[in-house]
């Protein structure tokens, strides 16, 4: 029993973080109070992603065979802590907060990171159910940061009450789906699948109930409709983490649930995941076009990123999940990068309409050089981290046949361009509307150059990652 | 050793230019072009070494593993064979003398240093897309090209035709890459490599399928038909003409235009083991542009326009070359193509720059005012329009020759008109701007440094392609066949130099009659009535065209002084109006049809984009809830009757 | 005793009650009323399942309890997002908030 508890050491440290949080806030005086409370919160989760790391390799089922300790799991756990301890230290400077009690931000983010490792380790549906409410509610909350802001409220409401109605579809799916095997354990539902006809209507609806409610966590259409709303209405700082971290706790715990409890379904859910990422792409793709606010633009770039990552869970295989993995660190890495950037334009211009990003290229060039690399990315360009996701995405469908899928992919990615550049046609080819250079902090500085260096990385020496993420598949608890 | 330092050295150099000239551009921007130039003359050197190390030593072929994915290595190498020799002196030669030329030619530019630095940049994406030993990397080198190509379309943003004009070249051309990623995806998927070598190997061994084969060349070719400006997607080069001049010359001229050209050759043998119609489609959309593009070309007024759809056309003339099999004749014209296009370019930049226009009706008698201008490029004119001895009249008879041997007499026949629609053309130009009166007396000769590029251009323009003329025993052939085909002496084909000269005199002589008339036009008017005596079709004629000719075009071309009632009358008629007629509709087909293709596609997703969000994403709570529930009960019907149901 | 259809039925009914409601309402409160009433079906499905199939394990039931916690802690944050919204608007009708749209 209490070797058990050694998995545990990073959750518990990340519980720990955010109570001492709460507490500090309380105790502290009020001055410089937000960056002592923002620094305990990084080395929190740092502390944490440091434990993590070093579980790395290991296998384990504890907690009465609820929750998995494998590689898989491990790796993405690290990316949600590395990205959770950048979204607070963006928030220092940036966010506006009550003076009253400031660490609130920074509890939340924690608390929320804390119900993402919760999802991402989850082998049994009760998990996982609390896992997401313990990432969605303090999301909720702090969409509606901004307490004076109708936007902001109103970004809460939508989040909350469309979060709430899928949440209910996805408990009843996991009612039925008790119903038929007696048990909540993602590896005996499989067991007991052998049993059952896998035409049975009512274990396929169960199944799509609780695939949706996991799809609306990575906004997949059709169940993506707050995304856009929420992401502009947030303070940006909130935008950064929802479009970039709970995404990947939302992919692990879909992929763990589809491979692990639904083998025998196979043809089914590779059939739903198909279709929703092609309706996800295209929709994403479509819609970025005339958008003219940069948050909603990249929402729903955001979207179209979830489709493509779509592709490699309907394809089954290990190559295709290691794309997936892959495909997901690079798109925090890009996405966290943009909104860094969308933060610090926004602190200047007061907006974030793509055109305040205009000549951008020459009040701060290495914002938009850095800027240009992101949406590159974002675009596939060849020495990026998009560049190889995408191509690792489209190999493992090609290799499974799955050429049209691919096909559509590719044809959705050049539209991308035509949003994405437009961003980069304000920024070098369309003249400035003030001509004062643009100053940007240390702390944004030192943000960006984590993200470029991740963009970079993966994209011109991205070898250790992608054996890492083909071998932590092959650790993946079912293989 | 020494050899492999300097080929890597190559395409490093200008890269470490370019970071040079962002970092010190600020600073110190005099200094800029010569930052630039020290790193083009280098790698010129470097060229040069390495064409002598492949005479000597043969094929050169070196890497490094750059990355392991699973268990299969991915490399950054050098493959410098003969093709790549060549193409790499072709590079760096022309980004060095349009960057001499550019000192002149971009004076007093508030962003010189950007300029420098993107055209390092370009020569430096260009030059490891040359020596590229496996698709990937030259995949890689393919987008930044496209990429600096998009940078410096857009130099002067202020004007919003450029950008827009960057923007479209680089949609477009990502379009043909959508061929390209898939190709390199399913080579990726069935060989595990993307080395050159291994690839060829696995070609060689039979282990593919055809219809693989044949999806991949096809796939490769849409990347190169992007790249390339083949029909349809040829549309974004004229628009490309928007960037700056000595830009046109390199990249959109010479080089970068022509990787797609060099890719196909590249990937010639999986062409050749793929099905027969994927080569037939190469040949087919080759000559189909280069007939329609000389075409239009005879009717654009702005200069820079007329070259553009020039190259056009020239580049369908290689990709009809690769299609019907003559490898050798593709890459010989396309080396002395970028020399005379690249001389007509700069050329064309140096009478914008002494004339202050480009729109050719707004020249005329510039010889006499440019003298070296107007002489190296009647040079350049008569090269591309065929005349022997110069280059262009070798390798254009050689893709002839080809053409003829392959049997395949339709492309043999559309590239004819062609060459003969390439000198009418192109001496229309010449005729127009430089001869007759002189309109604009403040017109003058470029500075040095602008007309000594012409001159040392003038050079290879003229002569490089007696190197691949039977007069010197077609060095030049030998020197880039591929392996085993080295000894196919192409025997002189008289009959088709006879023709190709004969189609560059008529089309020669034709310009002179239709558009140098001010020596005696009406004595020649009269002259041709009598000599093509077809009088008695006039009527039939004048009916054809107002049947067929739009209203609006035939008040353009009554607008136009030139466009004198004398030559509708006259014989001329039979060829030379349908000609500029012709051309006239296939512009109209250009811009209108194939130009509202891709807008309006951009314009459909648009309003598709903007009534959904208009429609659906309503903001509306209640909405969202419907749509949600909706979406859902849609999406498991759909799965349940397809792999429930149905099983 | 009862037989476990009954159970099933009757939690189907408030399920798709709930989902009239959310479809229905305007009042943001009553929405989330509705979202609750599905959730109690749930329980409903869970407690019956339990009870009649796996009696010993108690698996149901305990999830049953985990829901309700959480589900009173969303409805205490919605709430209080509704509040913040009757704040700024004066209004708590979903069809008036709407300013973050397309």
């Amino acid at each position: 029993m209490a070797r058990e508890f050694i998995y545990l050491v990073p959750e518990i440290i990340v519980l720990a973080t955010a109570l001492g949080v709460l507490v500090l806030d309380l105790v502290l005086g009020a001055k410089r109070k937000p960056l002592i409370l923002a620094l305990a919160s990084v080395a929190g989760l740092l502390a944490a992603a440091g434990f993590t790391a070093n579980l790395m390799g290991q296998r384990a089922i504890v907690m009465a065979d609820m929750f998995v300790i494998d590689s898989f799991g491990l790796v993405l756990k690290v990316v949600i802590l590395v990205g959770a301890a950048l979204s607070v230290l963006l928030a220092v400077g940036f966010l506006e907060r009550p003076k009253s009690h400031p660490g609130e931000y920074d509890f939340l983010i924690v608390a929320s990171t804390l119900g993402m490792m919760v999802m991402t380790g989850s082998n049994n549906l009760l998990l996982a159910f609390l896992g997401i409410q313990l990432t969605s509610i303090p999301l909720y909350i702090l969409a509606g940061f901004k307490r004076n802001d109708s936007k902001s409220s109103e970004a809460a409401l939508k989040y909350f009450l469309l979060g709430v109605l899928t949440a209910a579809l996805m408990l009843y799916g996991m009612s039925l789906l008790y119903g038929l095997t007696g048990t909540l354990n993602l590896t005996t539902i499989a067991a007991r699948l052998g049993g059952i006809k896998t035409n049975d209507p009512v274990l396929f609806l169960g199944m799509v109930f609780i695939i949706a409610g996991f799809s609306f966590k990575i906004a997949a259409v059709p169940f993506h409709f707050w995304a856009p709303d929420v992401y502009e209405g947030s303070p940006t700082c909130v935008t950064a983490f929802i479009s970039a971290v709970p995404k990947i706790a939302g992919f692990a715990v879909l992929l763990r649930l589809v491979y692990t409890a639904f083998p025998a379904l196979t043809p089914q859910w590779t059939g739903l995941m198909a279709l929703m990422a092609v309706l996800t792409m295209v929709t994403g793709n479509i819609m970025a076009i005339p958008q003219k606010d940069i948050k909603r633009m990249l929402a729903f770039s955001g979207i179209a990123h979830v489709g493509y990552a779509l592709i490699a869970l309907a394809v089954p295989g290990q190559n295709a999940m290691g794309a997936l993995v892959f495909y997901l660190l690079a798109y925090s890495a890009m996405t966290a990068g943009a909104f860094t950037i969308v933060v610090a334009v926004g602190r200047v211009s007061h907006e974030h309409q793509i055109t305040s990003f205009a000549g951008l290229g020459t009040r701060a060039p290495v914002l938009a050089a850095a800027m240009t690399v992101f949406l590159l990315s974002m675009l596939g360009f060849p020495l990026t981290a998009g560049f190889t996701g995408k191509f690792l995405v489209f190999s493992a469908a090609i290799e499974k046949h799955y050429v049209w899928l691919a096909l559509i992919g590719v044809i959705n990615s050049v539209i991308s361009l035509y949003y994405y550049f437009g961003v980069v046609r304000q920024m070098y080819l369309t003249p400035a509307r003030a001509t004062t250079k643009m100053q940007v902090s240390g702390l944004v500085w030192l943000l960006i150059a984590i993200a470029l260096t991740v963009t970079f990385a993966l994209g011109i020496y991205p070898e250790p990652v992608i054996n890492l993420t083909r071998h932590l598949v092959v650790l993946f608890a079912r293989f | 050793m020494a050899t492999q330092a300097v080929i890597w050295l190559i395409p490093v150099v200008p890269a470490v230019a370019f970071i040079a000239l962002l970092a010190l551009g600020r600073v110190r921007r005099a200094a800029a072009p010569y930052i630039g130039l020290t790193a083009a003359v280098l790698s010129l050197v470097g060229a040069i070494w390495a064409v002598v190390a492949v005479g000597r030593a043969g094929t050169i072929n070196f890497d490094f593993i750059w990355l392991t994915v699973g268990n299969v290595p991915l490399k950054i190498g050098m493959y410098i064979d003969p093709l790549a020799a060549v193409m790499l002196v072709v590079v760096t030669t022309v980004s060095l003398l349009v960057q001499i030329y550019s000192i002149g030619y971009m004076k007093g530019e508030k962003r010189l240093s950007w300029y420098y630095a993107a055209v390092s940049l370009f020569t430096a994406s260009m030059l490891s897309l040359v020596i590229a030993n496996n698709f990937l990397q030259l995949y890689i080198s393919w987008e930044l090209v496209g990429l600096c190509s998009y940078l410096l379309i857009g130099f002067w943003y202020e004007k919003k035709s450029a950008s827009s004009a960057a923007m479209k070249a680089f949609i477009i051309t990502r379009i043909g890459d959508v061929g390209f990623f898939l190709g390199l995806a399913l080579l990726f998927v069935n060989t595990h490599t993307f080395d050159f070598s291994a690839v060829r190997q696995i070609v060689a061994a039979g282990s593919l399928g055809a219809g693989t084969l044949t999806a991949i060349a096809l796939l490769f070719f849409a990347g190169a038909a992007g790249k390339s400006a083949q029909f349809p997607l040829h549309v974004w080069l004229p628009d490309a003409m928007e960037g700056p001049t000595p830009v046109s010359a390199l990249i959109h001229a010479a080089t970068m235009v022509a990787a797609g050209v060099y890719l196909v050759a590249r990937s010639f043998f999986i062409f050749e083991a793929a099905h027969p119609a994927a080569l037939q489609v190469v040949a087919g959309i080759g000559a189909f542009t280069a007939i329609l593009a000389a075409v239009i070309a005879v009717t654009m007024t702005d200069i820079k326009k007329v070259l553009a759809y020039s190259t056009i056309s020239q580049l369908g003339f290689m990709m009809a070359a690769l299609g019907v099999g003559g490898y050798t004749a593709a890459i010989f014209h396309l080396t002395t193509h970028a020399f005379f296009k690249a001389l007509l370019f700069l050329g064309a930049g140096s009478v914008i720059h002494g004339a202050g226009t480009q729109n050719i009706y707004e020249m005329g008698g510039l010889l006499k005012k440019m003298k070296v201008t107007g002489w190296t490029f009647l040079i350049a004119t008569l090269s591309i329009a065929g005349i022997v001895p110069l280059s262009g009249f070798w390798s254009k008879d050689e893709i002839l020759t080809e053409a003829a041997k392959s049997g395949n007499y339709i492309i043999l026949g559309v590239l004819l008109v062609t060459a003969f629609l390439t000198a009418f053309y192109m001496f229309r130009l010449y005729f127009v701007v430089f001869t007759g009166p002189v309109r604009d007396e403040h017109a003058h000769e470029s500075p040095a440094v602008m007309t000594y590029p012409l001159l040392i251009l003038a050079v290879p323009a003229a002569l490089l392609g007696l190197a691949g003329s039977p007069l010197l025993g077609n060095w030049f052939t030998k020197f880039i066949a591929l392996p085993g085909a080295e000894h196919i002496a192409a025997a002189p084909d008289y009959l088709m130099m006879g023709l190709s000269t004969a189609a560059a005199l008529a089309g020669i002589g034709l310009a002179w009659v239709m558009y140098k008339r001010n020596l005696s036009e009406e004595r020649f008017g009269r002259t041709l009535f009598y000599f093509f005596n077809i009088a008695k079709r006039r009527f039939f004629l004048d009916e054809l065209y107002q049947f067929l000719i739009v209203r609006p075009i035939m008040r353009l071309a009554a607008a136009s002084a030139w466009f004198d009632i004398k030559v509708l009358d006259g014989a001329v008629n039979s060829v030379g109006p349908l000609a500029v007629h012709g051309g006239y509709r296939a512009a109209q087909f250009d811009s209108v049809v194939i130009n509202n293709v891709y807008d309006s596609g951009i314009n459909i997703i648009k309003t598709i984009g903007e009534a959904t969000r208009r429609r659906v994403n309503t903001g509306l709570i209640p909405r969202y809830l419907a749509y949600i529930l909706a979406g859902f009960v849609v999406l498991a019907v759909i799965v349940y009757v397809l792999f429930v149901m149905v099983k | 005793m009862v037989p476990l259809q009954y159970y099933i039925i009757m939690s189907a009914i408030l399920f798709t009650i709930g989902i009239y409601g959310v479809l229905a309402r305007r009042n943001a409160i009553l929405v989330l009323l509705s979202v609750e009433i599905m959730f109690n079906a749930v329980n409903i499905n869970f407690m019956a399942f339990s009870a009649y199939i796996t009696p010993a394990t108690m698996v149901g039931q305990i999830y049953t309890i985990f829901a309700v916690a959480s589900g009173a802690a969303e409805i205490g944050i919605g709430l209080a997002i509704i509040l913040l919204i009757y704040r700024g608007r004066e209004t708590v009708n979903v069809d008036e908030v709407n300013m973050l749209k397309w």
